[in-house]
C-alpha cells in the first residue's frame, strides 16, 4: 500500500474501519499510529475515539454531527501528510518489565521447555533477549498486544484455558507475548510474573504501556520481586 | 449530598450499575460497558427528572428485591419484570414515590428481559473515567466493579425537584415499546462481508437465528443457518463496535452487545443498527429469535436520526 492509500468500510452506523496496511509489522503500526494521532489532534466535533489494531483503526463517531464523508476526507488528509499534527518519527519509549520466571510465578515454564526442546534457562534467555513492540491495547484495560516472539518459542494456546490467571502474569501464545493486568481467564502459557502494576485507573499514567512502546522483560529473583511489590504503590517513574 | 436510597435484599441473577457507557478510553482496553438497552435507561432517567445519562440499576430477568432506605422517586423502564411495591403492581414507564421501608420486587418475566430502575438524583457511585457504568469483565466502575449483592446499599444523589414535581410523570403512550421475542433488526453489511461467500451472506439475511442460553451482556450467541468464511482469510485483532455480528469457525454468529470488549479477532459479517440495540437487549436467552435486514449507510443514518429525535423530543415525557 502506498503511503497515502487506505481503504475504509463502515462498521455499523457509528464507526468506520480504516485499513492501513496488508501485513502486520512496524510499518503498519506506524501508519495506524499516525492516523490515530492526526485525527485525535484535529478533534473534530463528532469524532469520539479511535481504537488501533494491527493494521486498522476503528474510528467511533457521531454521524449526526460529523458526516462519514468528512471523516474519511480528514483521514486521507492526515495520511497524505497534511491535516492534523502528525508526529514526526518520535523515538519510542523503552519500558523494562521485571519478571520472576518459573516456579509458582511461571507454572508453564517447564512444559514450554519440554515442548520446545529447550532448557528452561534458554526459554528465559530467548524471551528476555529481544524488545517487543506494543501494537495496541485491548481485551481488558492495559492488556498490550505485543510482538514478535522468538520463533523457537512459538506454541499454541492451552487447550483448556485457566479460569483465573494471577495479575501480572507474563505469558506467550502463538507469535505473541503479553502481561495479564488483572486476574482474568486466559489460555496463554505462563512463563513468569511481574510485580509491576500494568493498569491502575487511579494512577497517572493509568496504563504502563502505550502503543509504540518497546518492551523488554528482564529476570529478577524472588527477593527482588517482593522488594519491588513492597515499594510499589506510588506513581511510576 | 448522596443519601441511602435502597438496601439490596436479594440481588437477582445480575443487577449492576450502568449509565450510557464509558467512552474515550477504548484505546487503553477499557470497555465502554453501559446499558444493554440505552433507550429504556434514557427514558427511566427522564421520568424521574434526571439528565438522561445518569446511573441506574440494570435489572436482568427477575428476582431483585430492594427496600427503600429513604423517601425516593423512582421509575422503571424496559422489560415488564412484574414489578410490585408491597405486593401492588408497579406502573411501568412512570415515576412514583416510595417510602422508607417499602419493598420493590421484580417477580417474573412478562415481557422483555431487562429493566432499568432509575432513582431521582441518579445512583451515586464514584465516577470513573467519566462514567458510572460497571465493566464486569475489567472489574471497573459502578459499585466496586461488580454485580450487586445482598446487603449492598445503593446511594442516590440530590434529585432535580421535589416529590410533587417528579412523581406522576409518564412516557408518552405512543412511544411505549412492545417488546417481542421474534424480531427483525436492521443491519449494515461488513466490514468483512467480502470474506464470506455471496450465498452465505444471502443465507444470513434470510435466516432466523435463535438466541441460545449461553447469551449474556457480552453477546448474543446465535444458532441457525451456518455462515461460511471463504478459505485463505486470516483475521487479525481489530476494534469492534457494539452490534457487530462476528463469525467464529463454527459458523454460528455472535452479536456483540454492551458488555463487549474493545477489540476482537473474528470476521464481522454485519453490524446491527444502533436504534435496534434495545430490541436485541430485550431478547431472552433460549427463547428470542432474530432475523436481519440489510440497510445502507444512508438508510442507517436516517434511522438513527429519527431514533435520536424521539429521545430528544420535549413531548417524550408527559
Amino acid at each position: 500500500m502506498g503511503m497515502a492509500t487506505f481503504s475504509w468500510q463502515p462498521a455499523g452506523d457509528r464507526a468506520i474501519l480504516f485499513r492501513l496496511a496488508e501485513q502486520v509489522g512496524d510499518e503498519a503500526a506506524d501508519r495506524v499510529r499516525r492516523l490515530l494521532e492526526g485525527l485525535d489532534s484535529l478533534a473534530m466535533a463528532g469524532y469520539q475515539e479511535a481504537v488501533p489494531g494491527y493494521t486498522t483503526l476503528l474510528v467511533h463517531y457521531n454521524p449526526l454531527v460529523l458526516g462519514p464523508d468528512r471523516l474519511v476526507a480528514a483521514a486521507g488528509a492526515v495520511l497524505a501528510g497534511g491535516g492534523g499534527d502528525a508526529t514526526a518519527a518520535v523515538a519510542p519509549r523503552l519500558v523494562e518489565i521485571p519478571v520472576l520466571y518459573g516456579g509458582e510465578a511461571g507454572p508453564d515454564l517447564a512444559v514450554v521447555a519440554r515442548e520446545t526442546g529447550l532448557a528452561e534457562e534458554d526459554v528465559v534467555a530467548r524471551h528476555s533477549a529481544r524488545c517487543y513492540r506494543v501494537y495496541f491495547l485491548g481485551f481488558i484495560p492495559g492488556f498490550a498486544y505485543m510482538g514478535s516472539l522468538d520463533r523457537r518459542l512459538v506454541l499454541p494456546r492451552l487447550a483448556t484455558p485457566r479460569q483465573a490467571v494471577p495479575p501480572g502474569s507474563v505469558g506467550i501464545a502463538g507469535g505473541q507475548t503479553g502481561v495479564y493486568p488483572t486476574s482474568s481467564p486466559g489460555g496463554w502459557r505462563l512463563l513468569g510474573r511481574t510485580p509491576r502494576v500494568m493498569y491502575d485507573p487511579q494512577r497517572e499514567p493509568r496504563s504502563l504501556l502505550r502503543p509504540g512502546d518497546q518492551v523488554r522483560f528482564y529476570p529478577i529473583t524472588v527477593d527482588q520481586f517482593e522488594a519491588f511489590a513492597a515499594n510499589a504503590g506510588g506513581g511510576e517513574a | 449530598m448522596a443519601r441511602p436510597a435502597f438496601l439490596v435484599r436479594r440481588p437477582g441473577p445480575l443487577t449492576s450499575v450502568q449509565d450510557l457507557g464509558r467512552y474515550g478510553y477504548q484505546y487503553e482496553g477499557v470497555a465502554p460497558a453501559g446499558a444493554a438497552d440505552p433507550f429504556s435507561l434514557w427514558v427511566a432517567n427522564r421520568l424521574v427528572g434526571n439528565p438522561p445519562g445518569e446511573a441506574c440499576l440494570e435489572v436482568t430477568s427477575f428476582g431483585l428485591e430492594v427496600e427503600a432506605l429513604g423517601p425516593v422517586v423512582v421509575a422503571i423502564g424496559g422489560g415488564d419484570l412484574d414489578a410490585a411495591v408491597e405486593g401492588h403492581p408497579a406502573t411501568l414507564w412512570a415515576s412514583f414515590p416510595m417510602q422508607p421501608g417499602q419493598r420493590l420486587v421484580f417477580r417474573a418475566l412478562r415481557q422483555g428481559f431487562r429493566a432499568y430502575l432509575a432513582v431521582a438524583g441518579g445512583v451515586a457511585v464514584p465516577s470513573l473515567l467519566g462514567s458510572r457504568s460497571t465493566d464486569l469483565l475489567g472489574h471497573l466502575g459502578g459499585l466496586a466493579g461488580r454485580p450487586l449483592r445482598a446487603g449492598d446499599v445503593v446511594m442516590a444523589a440530590e434529585p432535580t425537584g421535589t416529590t410533587a414535581d417528579l412523581a406522576g410523570r409518564r412516557l408518552d403512550p405512543a412511544r411505549r415499546p412492545d417488546w417481542q421475542q421474534e424480531v427483525e433488526v436492521s443491519s449494515l453489511v461488513g466490514p468483512q462481508a467480502d470474506w464470506f461467500s455471496q450465498e452465505s451472506v444471502a443465507i444470513f439475511f434470510s435466516g432466523t437465528y435463535r438466541v441460545t442460553p449461553a447469551s449474556d451482556r457480552m453477546g448474543l450467541r446465535l444458532e441457525g443457518p451456518a455462515v461460511v468464511i471463504l478459505p485463505g482469510q486470516e483475521m487479525v485483532s481489530e476494534g469492534t463496535p457494539t452490534g457487530a455480528v462476528q463469525v467464529p469457525g463454527d459458523g454460528q454468529p455472535i452479536l456483540l452487545m454492551a458488555g463487549r470488549q474493545t477489540v476482537g479477532g473474528y470476521p464481522k459479517l454485519a453490524v446491527a443498527a444502533t436504534p435496534d440495540l434495545p430490541v436485541l437487549a430485550q431478547l431472552r436467552p433460549g427463547q428470542g429469535r432474530v432475523r436481519f435486514r440489510a440497510i445502507t449507510l444512508a438508510g442507517a443514518h436516517h434511522h438513527l436520526a429519527r431514533y435520536t429525535s424521539v429521545l430528544e423530543s420535549p413531548g417524550l415525557i408527559i
